[in-house]
């Protein structure tokens, strides 16, 4: 209970650390605070302040852990006490910094406290989850889907992306470059592999050809097979991005490179080539996100990853199966939205700085 | 005239069923600047994309001091190196900051250590005044900025010859100064340059000879001062009073268009 209670109370510390500093700017963009000097040494003293806290909330939590058994009522408690101290010293701290009045002073500091508390709140509540002190079976198929899934998913997902990718640039280069029969070698792989499903490919390689494996122990086998058709599956995908994205750059770059005395194959490695794969990274978040997911098709076979981990934990009872494909799907968006959107919404907006990708 | 660096002879070159030059033939010497002009479609600027072999012509002769480089045997990467490009529109390589647009070349091309072609490309940013533009990226640059980038990429591979695709016909009025400024500076320095503009300032000021070309061939040649007061051919006549209304000297036509509002 003790080292629940400290591990809960420092978590939640740390994780209000930068959620203070990201309000604080938030709230200063809001505001329009004129010189941005200001408030640069002021985001300083913020951070200073953030630190206080920290400190205070550590304190805080080690003390309430010896006093207080009951994990709901040192929740509260810990939660209001953090609130009040915080309330208190971040009034002391903006009052002497910033030279604010004290009701100025408390309407900053309280609309910050306001988020923390919320915010805090749900982090105390998710980690009290996966923790297992609330719901303990949520906890129980979570460790249990992470225990035998988690690796297996990661394991297909990143090897068939990179056999995709591999695959995917060849196919591209061969369409855009290469000659008549190149171009409909590509385009015929392309147009075979997108018609036939996902889960037709995995039967085929592993049933259909037991023996394409044969060097690996069975349950390898099984695992190859669906890395070799998601991968297979995913280079036909990734040729149509990659063509899309080479065909995209400008010809000019390519004559300009020429122009400079660069043979074709270094005006591509050095001119086309970095551009290309800039102007492609929001398309292949995408389908880094197709991937991650179709790679629950493993499970049909009877391979170890998080959905089919999550089949076997939720086969006792209906219940049990929607708690458990609950969780499996939380844990898929969690893998998938941070992918997208740091390198498809983000990406897309640096590449606009650059003036490439276009509208 | 001593060794002509550069012999273009007999140039023809056609796009499928489209005959765009129609047997061009002028001399380059060194140190020596030549304006060609003439209206669009005329073929300015496939002479150039045939001189550094972007588009090779179909028949004629080139000489590169006295090399001819339209014979199959040339190295035409090696014989890029020898003619600097600048393009209309820039072609800056968009990924890249402007130090290491200007720097590739040497890096990749002539095999400079990462120190030396920094180094030769802020010398030769700085001939065209943009050193302290060196870390950003094309696309934060104005459109004059980056042509004098693209200048500065030429000149860095420090080529015999420069050929200039309309330089300054993408740009806004304002930034065209500062573009032709540094042409200016670089006829001035003695660097041997074959230009395609519409610009008459920069032809007059620094030209030995203009060309005007008209459906791929040359109708008329001479000095700056030729075209200036007597032009011979009807067509060129044409093409300067269009300029003119253009570039300023339109009272004619403001004063025409005056007495038909009177009428």
């Amino acid at each position: 209970m003790l080292f629940q209670n400290l591990g809960l109370g420092i978590i939640s510390s740390v994780l209000i650390f930068p959620v203070t500093i990201y309000i604080i700017r938030w709230y200063s963009k809001r505001k329009n605070f004129p010189s941005n000097q200001l408030w640069d040494t002021s985001f300083k003293t913020a951070i200073k302040s953030s630190l206080i806290w920290l400190i205070m909330n550590i304190f805080i939590a080690i003390l309430f852990s010896f006093l207080i058994e009951d994990i709901a009522i040192y929740f509260l408690i810990h939660v209001s006490v953090c609130l009040i101290c915080n309330i208190i010293v971040g009034i002391i701290i903006v009052q002497n910094f910033y030279r604010k009045r004290i009701r100025e002073s408390f309407n900053f500091v309280f609309i910050i406290q306001l988020f923390l508390f919320g915010v805090s709140f749900l982090f105390g509540f998710i980690f009290a989850i996966v923790d297992g002190l609330i719901f303990p079976q949520i906890s129980n198929a979570l460790f249990f889907i992470l225990e035998f899934g988690l690796r297996y998913t990661l394991f297909i997902t990143v090897l068939s992306l990179f056999f995709g990718f591999v695959l995917g640039l060849t196919l591209a280069i061969m369409r855009v470059y290469g000659g008549k029969e190149l171009y409909w070698l590509g385009s015929a792989y392309e147009k075979i592999f997108r018609g036939i499903p996902l889960l037709v490919l995995i039967f085929i390689f592993a049933f259909g050809f037991p023996g394409l494996f044969w060097y690996l122990k069975p349950f390898d086998r099984l695992l190859a097979s669906v890395i070799l058709a998601l991968g297979i599956r995913s280079g036909a995908y990734q040729s149509q991005i990659f063509r899309g994205a080479i065909l995209s750059i400008n010809p000019g770059q390519m004559e300009a490179a020429q122009s400079l005395g660069m043979n074709k194959i270094q005006s591509f490695r050095h001119i086309v080539l970095p551009q290309a794969l800039r102007i492609a990274i929001p398309s292949w978040s995408n389908e880094f996100a197709v991937v991650i997911k179709d790679s629950s098709f493993a499970g049909a076979i009877g391979t170890f990853e998080m959905t089919f981990a999550a089949y076997i934990w939720g086969f006792r009872s209906v219940e049990l199966f929607t708690l458990s494909m609950g969780v499996v799907a939380v844990l898929y968006f969690l893998f998938t939205f941070p992918v997208t959107h740091v390198l498809g919404e983000r990406q897309t907006r640096n590449l606009k700085k650059l003036g490439m990708g276009g509208s | 005239m001593g060794e002509q660096l550069l012999r273009i002879i007999d140039v023809w070159k056609s796009y499928e069923n489209l005959q765009v030059l129609k047997g061009v033939s002028l001399d380059l010497a060194e140190r020596d600047v030549k304006v060609i002009f003439g209206p669009s479609g005329s073929g300015k600027s496939t002479l150039l994309r045939c001189i550094n072999m972007l588009n090779p012509p179909d028949k004629g002769e080139i000489y590169l001091r006295g090399n001819n480089i339209t014979t199959p045997k040339v190295n035409l990467n090696v014989l890029r190196t020898r003619i600097g490009m600048v393009f209309q529109h820039f072609n800056l390589f968009a990924h890249l900051k402007a130090i290491d647009n200007v720097s590739i070349g040497l890096r990749r091309v002539k095999k400079f250590s990462k120190q030396e072609a920094h180094e030769k490309a802020l010398e030769a940013l700085n001939r065209v005044k943009l050193v302290e533009w060196a870390d950003h990226y094309p696309a934060q640059l104005s459109g004059g900025q980056q042509q004098r980038v693209g200048i500065a990429r030429a000149l860095a591979m420090e080529p015999d010859v420069i050929l200039f695709d309309e330089p300054t016909s993408a740009l806004d009025p304002e930034l065209i100064g500062e573009v032709l400024q540094v042409m200016l500076d670089l006829a001035k320095a003695g660097t041997t340059m074959l230009v395609v503009t519409h610009e008459m300032g920069f032809a007059r000021a620094v030209a030995s000879e203009m060309i005007f070309i008209d459906k791929g061939i040359i109708i008329e040649r001479g000095t700056p001062n030729h075209f200036s007061v007597s032009p011979e051919s009807d067509r060129v006549k044409l093409f300067l009073t269009q300029l003119d209304v253009l570039y300023g000297s339109h009272k004619k036509l403001l004063n025409d268009t005056e007495e038909e509002e009177k009428i």
